[in-house]
């Protein structure tokens, strides 16, 4: 494949699957500019990664693999990037006349804040838990065992769940 | 919390983001639309002018005519010249509609208003061939000149010599004419040739609007 097809397929990609890529970055990054770098280095490493894709791996499992491993090591790198998580209204820009309820707003900033307390390895299993993918995959993607999987989201489910009720 | 809520709460945000990734898109839409809109906007007032100035020597060409009816040489030329210069006006006209329809359907998909466009630079690119017809017959020019700005007719014997010189000139600038034409062909409209030809006539213009438009199209097939 010529470099010019291979750059349209990449960008082809990058679009259908962005979503991933921001919720990924949004999960680890708190600061507008931090998740603006993260962005475009999980970009890069999948540009890197793209000539070597394997297709017997599904595609999200490979972009979930270098989206997450680049942020858990972007995360890990900078320790002086502040740890505070923001509220998502200023991680997405609010929709005027958006017909969420107040009430699951206040949930979805809740679920964020409580995701971004969670260690970097937690935060990966409930991204990936909560976009529904199977334990199989997870445990592809992570490089862990289906039953460590298992174990680990009944606990985040649990933590969660405590949270929430403290609230 | 159950998973059920859970799962609830994080399609919520997973439609929130999906909203903001359309709000950027429409926003960046809005961008390059606009900046299509300002170069048509220049084009439209660029050829209202160019058909105000048409239609004046269109008039002027026609009290010429009438005025000189019993001399050929001077009604004949200015009938000619006049018959390009409606062929023009009627061109700008073509041209002023397909830019309003342009700007009227921004809301519109993109493929169909690019190839409004399409259209735009093709109808501009045939007026300017018209106007390099006018090479050869620069001598009919001379002689509605000589009448219309010092009262001479250069048909007279004596100054006969003078015209006629023009008009071997003239002859010899037909192959150029033609070739020049050529130039301006679909295959061609990128040479440097073509280029300068088209300086002037507003064919920039409505190549920019083109690239802008060319820019979301491609923006919206890989959403």
């Amino acid at each position: 494949m010529t470099l010019q097809a291979n750059k349209d397929q990449f960008l082809h990609l990058i679009q259908h699957n962005k979503k991933l890529i921001f919720k990924v970055c949004n999960t680890y990054c708190a600061d507008a500019e931090d998740r603006k770098d993260l962005v475009q280095e999980v970009i890069i490493q999948l540009w890197r990664s793209f000539e070597k894709y394997d297709n017997t791996y599904k595609l999200s499992t490979w972009m979930y693999r270098i989206a997450l491993n680049t942020a858990i090591s972007f995360y890990r790198s900078d320790n002086k990037r502040r740890s505070n998580t923001t509220s998502i209204s200023e991680n997405i820009i609010e929709i005027p006349n958006d017909d969420t309820s107040v009430e699951l707003n206040e949930k979805i900033t809740l679920l964020y804040q409580f995701i971004g307390q969670m260690n970097k390895l937690d935060k990966a299993l409930m991204i990936l838990y909560l976009d529904n993918n199977s334990y199989k995959d997870m445990a592809d993607i992570l490089g862990i065992s289906e039953t460590n999987v298992a174990t680990k989201i009944s606990r985040l489910k649990q933590y969660l769940k405590q949270q929430f009720t403290l609230q | 919390m159950e998973l059920q809520e859970l799962q609830t709460i994080w399609a919520e945000y997973d439609r929130k983001l999906d909203r903001n990734l359309h709000l950027n898109m429409q926003l960046l839409r809005q961008i390059k639309l606009d900046k299509a809109g300002s170069k048509l906007s220049s084009l439209f007032y660029y050829k209202i002018t160019e058909m105000i100035i048409l239609a004046a020597a269109v008039i002027y060409l026609g009290s010429f005519v009438s005025d000189n009816w019993g001399k050929p040489q001077f009604s004949l030329s200015a009938i000619a010249i006049c018959a390009l210069f409606v062929v023009c006006f009627v061109y700008d006209v073509k041209q002023l509609s397909l830019i309003r329809q342009v700007q009227r359907g921004f809301n519109a998909a993109i493929a169909p208003l690019q190839k409004k466009i399409e259209q735009l630079k093709l109808s501009i690119v045939t007026c300017v061939k018209c106007a390099l017809i006018l090479l050869p017959l620069y001598p009919l020019l001379l002689l509605l000149a000589g009448k219309m700005v010092f009262n001479v007719d250069f048909l007279e014997p004596a100054r006969r010599t003078y015209f006629l010189s023009n008009a071997a000139v003239a002859i010899i600038l037909i192959p150029l004419a033609v070739w020049l034409i050529a130039k301006l062909s679909a295959k061609n409209i990128n040479n440097s040739v073509a280029k300068t030809l088209l300086m002037g006539s507003g064919w920039y213009q409505a190549n920019a609007a083109y690239r802008f438009l060319g820019e979301i199209e491609k923006f919206e097939q890989e959403a």
